[in-house]
């Protein structure tokens, strides 16, 4: 083998012993086992327990340890955030949260593209579950006294009512295809 | 990953008039290296990875079967990109259903080409190992990857 090839794998060693270090913490089994249990990773040296574990430790492991751990907290967040135990969130989950939520454009979140973090959202969880998206609207004015008329008549919220007006239209658009 | 496969058999075999003969499926990613027993540690997320795309039918089973364990079929697995020379390994062989998992050393090479930093921690480990086929310089030469900077 080359000298470039054994230098490459000699370095490689010497990071190898400073991952299995990192993996001796205690934050590595703690999350990554209440992940396996939560059936959302698979390995096989990792004990599956139900103990939860600080926000803070998830992302200490995602960012030092396996990046895997990073790509699925957003869903856990908003799906099953029951096991983590809450700590202030950092300003860049806060705005990949909120824009999940919104239906934004989906930021990077620490090297982790949003395509990535964002599948695993209706697979957390209840499955297909997916987190309500807010809009906002701007009605005319007799737009929106139809739409206090309607929610008064109906019995429905507001909200309701323009959830049921999107599922109508849906409904007429489907026959007239047809 | 084997008990899944070895349903699935069955399934397309009570089901073969309207299947099929056979169906091979072709594992890559996490799943191919897990299933490999390397003496590294590999992580996975719960999804799974085919090469390419089968019969419509077959794969919906093969979901519902996933699921029961609490896994899910990448539904852009086949888009992954694995290196043209890439060996399978034999994984299953049933009476409908043959299954391979991909060699380790082209799954490595494809994450070292497409998804780098997600997977430093396993190129480095994988590089250390006992489990390192020296093939992978080649191809990294070949196919352009810089395996010195993710190290």
């Amino acid at each position: 083998m080359s000298k470039e090839r054994n230098l490459l794998i000699n370095k490689a060693k010497s990071k190898a012993k400073g991952l299995k270090k990192l993996r001796e913490d205690k934050r590595y089994s703690l999350v990554l086992g209440r992940l396996k249990s939560e059936g959302l990773i698979e390995a096989k040296s990792i004990q599956a327990h139900r103990k939860k574990f600080l926000l803070s430790e998830a992302l200490w492991v995602g960012e030092n340890i396996e990046p895997r751990v990073l790509e699925l907290l957003p869903a856990i967040l908003l799906k099953k955030p029951s096991i983590i135990l809450f700590e202030e969130l950092p300003e860049d989950l806060k705005l990949v949260l909120n824009s999940i939520k919104q239906g934004r454009v989906l930021p990077k979140f620490r090297g982790i593209p949003g395509a990535s973090y964002r599948q695993w959202v209706p697979l957390v969880g209840k499955k297909g579950g997916q987190p309500a998206v807010s809009k906002i609207f701007r009605f005319k004015y007799e737009e929106f006294c139809l739409l206090k008329e309607l929610s008064i008549e109906m019995g429905l919220s507001e909200s309701e009512v323009v959830k049921e007006g999107l599922k109508s239209l849906k409904k007429c658009t489907k026959c007239l295809q047809v | 990953m084997k008990e899944v496969l070895r349903a699935l058999d069955k399934w397309c075999v009570d089901n073969q008039s309207s299947l099929p003969a056979h169906v091979k499926l072709h594992v890559v990613g996490q799943t191919a290296l897990l299933e490999a027993n390397l003496s590294i540690e590999v992580v996975a997320t719960v999804d799974v990875d085919l090469k390419f795309q089968i019969d419509y039918h077959i794969k919906k089973k093969l979901e519902e079967l996933l699921a029961a364990e609490g896994k899910v079929l990448d539904p852009v697995g086949h888009e992954a990109w694995m290196p043209e020379e890439t060996e399978y390994i034999s994984l299953f062989k049933g009476e409908r259903v043959e299954a391979y998992i991909a060699k380790p050393v082209y799954v490595i090479l494809s994450k070292a080409k497409y998804a780098p930093y997600k997977n430093r921690q396993l190129i480095i480990d994988y590089l250390a190992s006992d489990d390192l086929n020296p093939l992978l310089f080649d191809l990294a030469k070949k196919y352009e990857v810089e395996l010195a900077s993710i190290v």
